[in-house]
């Protein structure tokens, strides 16, 4: 059996960056992976901008709208309706080897190269101390540790009105992106209402990004404005999971295992074993190792521990969900004013309820504009005849504006995972989820929309409705093996050793405890960088 | 069966767009029809295609009421063929308009609800 000192499972935002830690500290380290792979790699899309290529490009519909058309669902605006053709190898097989069955939570899971990564709108929220503390984390260390990363990725922020919501005490940051025609709009209408909307307890600023925007890094250039976002990362402005995949692979430390998928771990001694099948043989294959770490996923790690202590300590799991709802807006300042070449697809502007800085419960609203998602996903909103709801559409489309409103979230006892047998799935198992939110969550939730959707109009923008996506159909999961100080069955201890083992680290979200409003990916590679660290300090 | 969808192509892209479809196009609907194993025909879509004339008419109906119907699916599949086609790129892309053209909007959303209303007749006459 294959040996080696690091194995790392996983390949997404928090297994590269826990590779990374423990390959610069000179490490050896094997990363194991299903990692599908990008079939339109290197990139099909030509270097030009969205319009160029819209008017010039014959070859566009391999991208827009895949290979027969593979990438046009009807009336679907549920789970992954915003992954395009390029990028849909992340869902690759997914309902094959990690079935999830539910009524209330269908996630997106990624088993692609560089996970659920692929597809991230590369929003990196800093959490503030008290949400650092409440997810169960260091504090001091958490915000040393955001430095380290946002080195290492590159971000993208603006120190205005906002920036304790967006940036919190980040140093390490380039400018924000120019702001396109919509949000250059909605912002100087803002600004002039400023003290409405002070009134109102309503701060908008701008969205924190992993994007390069002045500082080109080596392989990687600035952003160019091409509104070409959700279907290539040809200039790999945007930091991807993949891209420091690829750069530790050129590492001689660094071994990277493709096909595998991990299933269970076992521990003898000093040596951990982790199990899994071949996907190409579908057959049962292992390695070894003295220090695991798992970087899956909350959903995987759940797996994988569920199936590794499940003879011994039950199996239900609790988890969190961000809820979600967006929200069409339009902008009739903006309407026919014609094609914008230098356009952005990822979320430009933020806004926070600044009266709710002590609340647990709390929401964000990003905005985005609308146009390289093309007019196919949205004409069936159109209670109208195909033929006259396109100049319709195609008149507004200048002024339509997109607003997404994330929910906080914390456990209950209606938020559970279990491991059912089923034989019939490859690994003779199938996660079941139960998501419901309570009465009192639900009217929070839409009480705070309300409030963001009447500050909107202030600035010219007015919503058409409110979409709630199926529960887990657009972002972020966590909490399934809580952080604890003191030993318990599924719970990981702070330096983020599963309890149980002696050589088991979880270094995705697993551990959360609670999932604040503002994105979690900055604090989950946060996370996996002081996880890295701590198992260097076990050594 | 090729014929038939290329038929079918050449009716749906003359009602989206007023054009008839590039040999490119006809392909690649023919494609992403039979990648969809959808062998059933619905009456109502048979009908529209024979009939391109009951074409809105239908359509608006469907997308009150029957918004996942065969018609509404296979207009949408045309559609999405379409927009990603250079030869129709400006038939989709924002496109300048002096604020006027709200008026011709507005008629065009009135011809709609009359289209609907029409369709509700055929619907029901026919017994599609």
């Amino acid at each position: 059996m294959p040996t080696f000192d690091y194995i790392v499972v996983g390949s997404g935002c928090s297994g590269a960056i826990a590779a990374q830690t423990l390959v610069e500290a000179g490490k050896r380290v094997a990363m194991l992976d299903v990692g599908e792979a990008n079939p339109s790699s290197p990139s099909v899309v030509p270097d030009k901008d969205y319009v160029a290529l819209r008017e010039t490009d014959p070859e566009q519909y391999r991208y827009f709208i895949g290979e027969k058309a593979s990438g046009v669902t009807i009336n679907d605006t549920g789970k992954g309706a915003q992954i395009t053709p390029t990028r849909s190898h992340m869902l690759r097989n997914v309902e094959d080897y990690i079935p999830l069955q539910s009524k209330t939570f269908a996630p997106i899971e990624s088993l692609g190269y560089g996970g659920l990564g692929i597809g991230w709108g590369l929003q990196c929220w800093e959490f503030s101390r008290e949400e650092i503390a409440r997810v169960g984390m260091n504090v001091e260390r958490t915000i040393a540790a955001y430095e380290t990363v946002a080195k290492r990725i590159g971000i993208s922020g603006t120190n205005d009105t906002a920036c304790s919501f967006t940036l919190g005490e980040l140093q390490s940051y380039q400018p924000s992106p120019d702001m396109d025609r919509n949000m250059q709009r909605i912002y100087r209408s803002y600004l002039r209402h400023k003290q409405s909307f002070d009134r109102a307890g309503i701060c908008l600023g701008r969205t924190p990004l992993a994007l390069l925007t002045t500082k080109a890094q080596p392989g990687r250039k600035t952003y160019a404005y091409r509104d070409m976002d959700f279907y290539d990362d040809n200039d790999k402005s945007g930091w991807r999971p993949w891209m420091t995949v690829d750069t530790l692979r050129e590492k001689p430390n660094l071994t990277y295992i493709s096909g595998f998928l991990a299933t269970r771990f076992t521990e003898r001694g000093p040596v951990a074993t982790i199990h899994g099948i071949d996907t190409a043989t579908k057959r049962p294959t292992a390695y070894r190792c003295k220090r695991l770490i798992l970087a899956t996923g909350a959903l995987g790690s759940a797996r994988i521990a569920l199936r590794s202590f499940n003879t011994t300590q039950g199996g239900t799991l609790p988890f969190l969900c961000n809820p979600y709802t967006y929200v069409p807006c339009v902008q009739p300042a903006l309407f026919g004013k014609g094609a914008e070449p230098r356009k952005i697809g990822f979320g430009q502007l933020s806004a926070f309820l600044g009266d709710e800085a002590q609340h647990e419960d709390r929401s964000i609203l990003t905005l985005y504009s609308y146009q390289s998602l093309m007019l196919f996903r949205i004409i069936q909103q159109v209670p109208l005849d195909f033929a006259d709801a396109r100049p319709i559409m195609q008149y507004l489309s200048s002024g339509i504006v997109i607003a997404g409103i994330q929910h906080s979230d914390k456990p209950t006892p209606h938020k559970t995972l279990r491991l059912h047998k089923n034989i019939g799935n490859l690994t003779g198992d199938e996660l079941q989820a139960t998501y419901r939110l309570g009465n009192e969550e639900i009217t929070g939730q839409r009480q705070r929309e309300l409030r963001y959707l009447k500050g909107l109009r202030r600035t010219g923008l007015y919503p058409i409705k409110r979409i709630q996506t199926e529960h887990g159909a657009s972002v972020h999961y966590a909490g399934t093996l809580p952080f604890s100080t003191t030993e318990k069955p599924y719970h990981t201890d702070p330096s983020g050793r599963l309890y149980g083992t002696r050589n088991v680290y979880v270094a995705d979200s697993s551990p959360f405890r609670f999932l604040p409003a503002r994105g979690l990916t900055f604090t989950l590679l946060a996370n996996a960088h002081l996880t890295a660290e701590n198992v260097l300090k076990h050594d | 069966m090729e014929q038939l969808l290329e038929t079918e192509a050449a009716a749906l892209s003359h009602y989206l767009v007023g054009d008839k479809p590039t040999k490119a196009i006809k392909i690649l609907y023919r494609e992403a029809v039979a990648a969809r194993h959808d062998t059933r025909r619905e009456k109502a879509f048979d009908v529209a295609v024979r009939h391109p004339t009951l074409l809105p008419y239908l359509d608006a109906y469907d997308a009150w009421f029957r918004p996942s119907s065969q018609l509404r699916q296979r207009l949408h599949l045309m559609f999405s063929i379409l927009e990603a086609t250079p030869e129709f790129a400006a038939d989709f892309l924002p496109s300048k308009r002096s604020a006027w053209y709200m008026l011709i909007l507005g008629l065009l959303g009135i011809r709609g609800i009359l289209r609907l209303a029409v369709g509700g007749l055929i619907v029901k006459v026919w017994g599609l």
